[in-house]
């Protein structure tokens, strides 16, 4: 043992226990080899690992010969919280073949000893405290406990190090093998700085203390099975100190406790990349992929010149041989002089540093560091074993895809089209492939088809997938398997997920009717009348005027397309959900956005965009939502009044106004030429982006009101350079949104105007693009008045003027 | 470091310096030693990043990164030569020194890198009187740091190389891949000298300032590169200040209190404009100064001295922030508007929070001495 955990030397592990407490490191394949060595020695009755006891009927598929690591045991429950949407909490606990664990199981089977799990069960551990992450899937070997404290810090500088698990590396993985009873004695003094240094209240709060007692009944329990015969437990070295102080003769395992239905277990195959990303978070141990090469003794010329060749890929210049001879030679030294017997995983990382990057290390040396990580993260895959139960919801998709004809074999992306329609199985399979994609499984990928959320291409009648089985596809439908254990089930729950989401986040209703849509495409019928009613009360609320718009849209295209749908069948399970009351709602939404668009006092610079189409569409729902009924027509005519009269914020706005005023027929082409030749007289910038909002609603303006362009033309007339350069790109937005062939009867009428002939329609002539063209002019510009403050303006006035000519200067 | 006041000399080299430390390590360094080495690489270690030899306890003289120091040692024991590259002021040349000194017992074998430099001052010259009289023989040779490099199986020093011409940084091509350098005046085997074991190259750059030549593909293959940083650990930072800044008084007879707490508003101030992120998180503008160790340490040198003469002797944050002001910002603008916002937003956010907070106070109200714009 290193003299520098000389401090945390206390008594040794005692050779003789009855309970032999081994420490572990979690995928420590130094750990791996002693325990394999101990177990040997001692030859116990039974072998107790800390894994989730909920998951020992499994126990029988990982020990079986076709069981292929990586693998992890996927654990999920339901908490059912009353009224709320429950919570679906999932966690791995993952195994690959130099984890102790992994060893620690199939030597106990081979010595013929009992196999127990002796954590709580997954279900437990959560109601005990243990936080899980709200973003993702995290590790039950999480290792944070044994990479933090004042003693910790204090070692990584004495050593000369740069963090804990280059110490860990240089106290335990770098050193020949020696007598597993010493090397033992070594990680429980490891780990006592950090289980001394932490607080016993934050134990108590996240649930360790209570996950420790189940591990003392159950090893208690297993004494009684084995009266005389000795056990080891195979315990994270965190939990060994604890359990050091138990006495046994005075604990008596408790009776089992019954496990929570909402939980359950499943074995699903895991991969390097995965293991060494859940790693990362989990403060475990990194770089698989370094370390199977490691437990496999392979020789570090291998690992250097799959290196060199992984870097030619990237770099094929750079990356020689010699490199590698050189790389090599460098990892020896450094394992050298740093006394390791066996080439650490820093001492590789160095010895590339040093011999691959030619030249900064933040510049060039970032494409190799990533080259690095990769290789040592790995890429082995798992594979589980032939007589493993299918996880239910694999089991479910299989179905499906069975049920739909759906091949399930890899290779090239198929296409399927699908009559929802005419057809009742095709319906079926393309509610199928949409629950797949709410649970965000890679598999299908729609082409074609009918957006009821975005309300595009209504028109159309087949719905075109591409789709393909991949490996990604199952592991993904085993993460989505805490949300249930049918897609049916799991997409519900995870629409229901997104909704307590929305409503505790942003509270925008556009978003929990896009949730309605997802529902109805889905075929989660049961599930509308509850989204709908969220809807309705985020719509109640809402303070946006386009998210208000927004949401009536959407509403309004359920509405719509209640027949391929299938809405109207909803009544025999959801009482109150019918066409018509999505309808309600969405007049509901449209009177909300009526009352936002009536207190707005001013619109904001950024979202004009957003706002000119809400603008549009919201006006052309009235009569969509309201069924054609005039006092709407009336009502949003008021409103509109008013907001064309505005003259807070971005001018677009009430110009938009204007323009759907006009179009319906509720201003006079007069009331627009008066409006437009006051806000151009007002101030021509103002002015101009009027005329953009007028246009974007009212493109007929532009000749219906002949005074619209002649205010445009007269402007133009006046104006200094400066300030045409100015107003272009308003004005070049607002004549973007006309037609080529307006744009040239356009182009026409100013012609007339000016009495100049056009020969060639306008919309054809080689404008390039007017912002271009804006910056030629300003560019022209400058360079004349650089010119002219040198004394060279004579250069441009032209031909005359000899270019080499004498100037002063 | 032990260093004897040699009154001679301005300033000893490092194997003069630490002469005590490195018979010390000799004398009980038990680890195989390389070919020509006078030292083991552990004990190079120990006397670059400190540790003890026997009972002699041997301080680090290269603080931050150990690793970078083992991978350089391990480098020079190797084939190819090391390259330190870095910003200025990052202890590339303090590095290379020690390193010689531990490895070779000698530090002056050093070619100067500039545009002026030539051919023959890296590996030989004539002495061009004998020369003449005698034509091209050995005892006209004049022997370039290169030649005594090899001759004498030493590390050769080569500072600041990517000033020095493409073609020129290019005969070094053929010593480093043959350890030989040929030298046609003279026949048969006088006019080759073969590399005895123990040489190698040490050269030092830094690669993104201007006037620097990129280096040929060729001379890259035969260098490892290690790139140095400006060290990041305030507590490491300060005592290396604290201690430089120390030696620096001591030799000028001031006796001059640096108190730990003032030093260490003024490092941490350099580490917040150096990486751009304050430890709260804010961001600040980098100045184009270079705000390395070695100016924080000429900071509280002058501060120092001015407290000596002008002051009660004791280092003050008020003294360090004038002397920040003017000796290290003064000639650029922008430098001086990022230094104004700095005492401006982040010393005026520490002022009075924290164990620190009245130093930052005084920082703070010190930026009345800031130039005006
Ligand atoms: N990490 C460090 N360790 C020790 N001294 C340092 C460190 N960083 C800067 N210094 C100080 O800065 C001085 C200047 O360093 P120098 O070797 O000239 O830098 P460079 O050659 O990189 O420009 C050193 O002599 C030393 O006092
Ligand atoms: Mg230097």
């Amino acid at each position: 043992m290193s003299e520098l955990l000389q401090e945390w030397r206390h008594e040794p592990l005692d050779r003789d226990a009855a309970v032999v407490l081994v420490p572990i490191r979690h995928h420590s394949p130094a750990c791996a080899r002693h325990l394999r060595a101990l177990l040997g020695a001692v030859r116990p009755a039974a072998v107790l690992i800390e894994a989730p006891c909920d998951a020992e009927p499994l126990i029988p598929h990982l020990l079986a010969d076709d069981a292929e690591p990586p693998l992890a045991l996927y654990t999920t429950w339901i908490e059912r919280q009353g009224r709320d949407e429950p919570r679906h909490h999932a966690s791995y606990w993952p195994l690959c073949e130099y984890s102790p664990e992994w060893v620690a199981l199939r030597t106990a089977a081979e010595l013929g000893a009992e196999i127990g799990f002796v954590d709580l069960d997954f279900a437990r551990m959560v109601q005990a405290g243990r936080r899980g992450e709200r973003d993702r899937i995290d590790s039950l070997q999480d290792e944070a406990h044994l990479q933090r404290g004042r003693y910790l810090d204090a070692l990584v500088r004495a050593a000369g190090v740069r963090d804990p698990n280059e110490l860990w590396d240089h106290l335990f993985e770098c050193p020949a093998d020696r007598d597993p009873w010493a090397f033992f004695d070594g990680v429980l003094a490891y780990c006592s700085a950090s289980r001394h240094g932490s607080d016993p209240a934050e134990l108590e709060h996240d649930g360790t203390l209570a996950r420790e007692a189940e591990m003392v009944r159950r090893v208690a329990a297993a004494r009684g099975r084995h009266p005389g015969r000795r056990i080891v437990v195979v315990t994270g070295g965190f939990h060994s100190v604890a359990l050091r102080a138990v006495d046994w003769s005075a604990e008596s395992g408790g009776p089992p406790t019954a496990l929570s239905p909402d939980s359950q277990v499943t074995l699903m195959r895991y991969a390097y990349e995965q293991l060494d990303r859940l790693n990362g978070y989990a403060a475990g141990m990194p770089s698989p992929g370094f370390y199977e090469r490691q437990w496999r003794g392979e020789a570090v010329e291998h690992t250097v010149t799959a290196f060199g060749r992984a870097l030619r890929v990237l770099r094929p210049e750079g990356a020689s041989a010699a490199d590698s001879i050189a790389a090599v030679e460098q990892v020896r030294g450094l394992a050298a002089l740093r006394g390791h017997h066996r080439i650490g995983r820093q001492d590789l990382l160095d010895a590339i540093t040093s011999t691959f990057v030619k030249g900064s290390d933040d510049v060039e040396g970032v494409a190799v560091q990533a080259v690095a990580r990769k290789l040592l993260a790995g890429e082995r895959r798992g594979r589980i074993p032939s007589d493993a139960a299918t996880p239910p919801l694999v089991a479910d998709f299989e179905a499906g895809a069975d049920r739909h004809r759906l091949s399930r074999e890899g290779g090239a992306r198929r296409e399927l089209v699908l009559d929802g329609y005419r057809k009742a199985a095709h319906r079926a399979a393309s509610r199928f492939l949409h629950r797949l994609a709410v649970l965000d499984v890679p598999f299908a990928q729609k082409v074609r088809g009918p957006d009821f959320a975005r309300g595009t291409d209504l028109d159309r009648i087949q719905e075109v997938w591409s789709y393909a089985w991949q490996p990604a596809t199952e592991s993904a439908l085993i993460e989505a398997s805490r949300y249930g254990a049918s897609l049916r089930e799991a997409a519900a729950a995870r629409i229901g997920e997104r909704l307590a989401q929305a409503r505790d986040g942003d509270r925008r209703a556009d978003r929990a009717a896009e949730l309605l849509v997802q529902a109805a495409v889905c075929g989660l019928h049961d599930q509308l009348p509850r989204l709908l009613a969220a809807v309705a009360a985020l719509v109640a609320e809402e303070g946006r005027f386009d998210a208000a718009v927004a949401a009536c849209e959407r509403l309004r295209l359920v509405a719509q397309a209640c027949e391929p749908l299938e809405l109207h069948r909803t009544d025999e399970v959801g009482k109150v959900f019918t066409a018509d009351a999505v309808l309600a709602a969405a007049a509901t939404a449209w009177q909300r956005a009526a009352l936002l668009l009536a207190e707005a006092r001013s619109w904001p610079d950024d979202e004009v965009q957003a706002l000119l189409d809400a603008l549009a569409d919201w006006r052309a729902a009235a009569d969509d939502v309201f069924g054609g009924s005039g006092p709407f027509d009336r009502h949003a005519d008021e409103v509109l009044a008013a907001v064309a009269r505005g003259t807070e914020g971005a001018p677009e706005v009430p110009g938009a106004a204007l323009g759907l005023l006009h179009g319906s027929g509720a201003a006079t082409d007069r009331e627009v030429a008066v409006a437009v030749r006051g806000r151009l007289a007002g101030a021509a910038l103002a002015g101009s982006r009027f005329v953009r909002g007028l246009f974007h609603t009212d493109r007929s303006a532009v000749w219906q009101v002949g005074e619209v362009l002649e205010a445009l033309d007269d402007l133009l007339a006046t104006i200094d350079e400066d300030e045409f350069l100015r107003l272009c790109p308003h004005l070049r937005l607002a004549f973007s949104q006309l037609a080529p062939r307006e744009l040239d009867a356009v182009g026409r009428r100013v012609a007339e105007r000016a009495g100049v002939a056009t020969s060639r329609p306008l919309a054809a002539t080689a404008l390039v693009d007017a912002d271009t063209a804006v910056r030629i002019r300003a560019v022209d510009r400058l360079l004349a008045e650089e010119l002219a403050a040198d004394g060279l303006g004579a250069w441009l006035a032209g031909d005359d003027a000899p270019p080499g000519g004498p100037v002063d200067g | 470091m032990t260093r004897s006041p040699s009154p001679d000399v301005l300033r000893a080299v490092a194997e003069q310096r630490c002469a005590d430390e490195l018979a010390a390590l000799r004398s009980s360094d038990a680890g195989p030693r390389p070919p020509g080495w006078l030292l083991s690489p552990r004990a190079v270690r120990t006397f670059v990043c400190g540790g003890k030899a026997g009972k002699v306890a041997i301080p680090r003289k290269f603080y931050g990164d150990d690793a970078l120091v083992e991978r350089a040692i391990v480098t020079l024991a190797g084939n190819r030569g090391l390259l330190l590259v870095g910003e200025p002021g990052t202890a590339k040349s303090l590095l290379s020194e020690l390193l010689a000194a531990a490895i070779s017992g000698d530090s002056t074998v050093v070619v100067q890198g500039s545009a002026a430099t030539t051919e023959d001052q890296i590996q030989y010259a004539w002495n061009y009187a004998l020369l003449l009289s005698e034509g091209p023989s050995e005892r006209a040779l004049v022997p370039g740091p290169f030649h005594r490099a090899m001759t004498g199986g030493k590390l050769v020093r080569f500072e600041e190389i990517t000033r020095c011409a493409p073609e020129v940084q290019d005969t070094l091509v053929g010593v480093l891949s043959e350890k030989l350098l040929a030298i046609a005046e003279l026949e048969g085997a006088a006019g080759l000298v073969q590399a005895r074991p123990g040489f190698n190259v040490i050269a030092t750059a830094n690669l993104r300032d201007r006037g620097v030549h990129e280096m040929s593909a060729a001379l890259k293959r035969r260098f490892n590169f290690e790139t140095v940083r400006p060290l990041d650990d305030l507590d490491q930072e300060v005592e290396l200040v604290r201690r430089e800044a120390g030696l620096g008084l001591a030799a000028q007879g001031a006796d001059v209190a640096l108190g730990e707490d003032v030093v260490a508003v003024l490092v941490e101030a350099f580490q917040d404009l150096r990486s751009g992120m304050t430890r709260e998180g804010t961001a600040v503008d980098r100045p184009s100064t270079v705000v390395s160790t070695a100016e924080a340490v000429s900071v509280c040198l002058s501060a120092g001295l001015d407290a000596y003469y002008y002051g009660d002797g004791a280092l003050t944050v008020d003294g360090v922030a004038r002397h920040l002001a003017g000796a290290v910002f003064k000639d650029q603008r922008d430098d001086l508007t990022k230094l104004r916002h700095y005492f401006q937003s982040v010393a005026r956010a520490r002022a009075g929070r924290g164990a620190r907070g009245k130093l930052w106070k005084q920082f703070h109200e010190a930026r009345r001495h800031l130039p005006a714009e």
